[in-house]
């Protein structure tokens, strides 16, 4: 009954926030990012769970798919860099429709062809802020019991 | 000395007497942010990202004279934690610090008025980084 319950309560959530339209913040935001984050792709042993939606306060849809992006492209460098991904996987990350025509998108095409010729200072630097996240995310995650991303 | 060689070293002098060239920050305009005393991001969750070109600082100001004290805060778009913030006072339309990064560090800004003040309505910011 409880199961039924909450899944009750997410399919609320999701179906509300489909409903709400681009600037409607929507909650509980772990449960709609949950459902947001299952179709985006991530190097293996990846998840979403370090981050920090309880302190984010509302959120619009397109705000949490931007995060959930971001955090996946950040998966992908560190995958690339240590050696768990090819460098084509970073292929297609700037042009992902969360960022089109935004900064991010600029940041990340210029980070994937320092990648492709030898790195860059771009490159470091996007990498060490998502070096010193996933070190936030998996403290974050065994706070709440959650299973840390790889 | 010759002339030729008093004017190269008129040259040389004037180059060397130039300032270094200041470090060019890049800065983005946010128009009519509606705050409350509730935190709301700019934008919806704008991402902005510290530049290659400037001094690896991020900065707000608000262009407007704001008319109540507001508190600017930073997060990072991976995993929206707090960076930083701050708050400014009545009628203060200097650059506040945010933060001090690198190259490439993705942010978000949100904002809300002091507790008990109401709301400030249509005021224009501004951020460098």
């Amino acid at each position: 009954m409880k199961r039924l319950l909450a899944l009750l309560i997410l399919a609320v959530a999701v179906f509300g926030a489909a409903r709400s339209g681009s600037a409607e913040p929507v909650a509980p935001t772990r449960a709609v990012a949950d459902a947001l984050g299952r179709d985006i792709p991530l190097p293996a042993g990846g998840n979403f769970s370090g981050v920090r939606w309880e302190q984010a306060g509302e959120l619009s849809r397109e705000q949490i798919t931007a995060v959930l992006h971001y955090n996946a492209a950040c998966q992908w460098l560190r995958a690339w860099r240590d050696g768990r991904a090819p460098v084509t996987a970073l292929a297609g990350l700037a042009s992902w429709p969360a960022w089109r025509g935004t900064e991010t998108a600029k940041v990340l095409a210029e980070v994937e062809h320092q990648a492709r010729t030898g790195g860059g200072p771009l490159l470091e630097g996007v990498l060490r802020d998502c070096d010193a996240s996933h070190a936030r995310e998996v403290e974050y995650a065994r706070s709440l019991g959650l299973k840390p991303s790889g | 000395m010759d002339r030729r060689c008093v004017a190269l070293c008129a040259a040389a002098c004037a180059v060397l007497a130039l300032p270094a060239a200041a470090p060019a920050q890049v800065t983005t305009d946010l128009n009519n942010w509606n705050l409350t005393e509730t935190p709301n991001w700019w934008g919806g969750g704008t991402q902005f990202h510290i530049s290659s070109s400037g001094d690896g600082t991020a900065s707000y100001r608000w262009l407007d004279s704001p008319n109540k004290t507001t508190v600017i805060a930073a997060h990072r778009c991976t995993d929206v934690s707090l960076i930083n913030s701050v708050a400014i006072s009545v009628n203060n339309t200097s650059y506040h610090h945010l933060f001090s990064a690198w190259a490439g560090v993705c942010f978000m800004l949100r904002g809300r008025t002091a507790i008990g003040s109401g709301s400030m309505v249509n005021h224009d910011g501004r951020v460098r980084r």
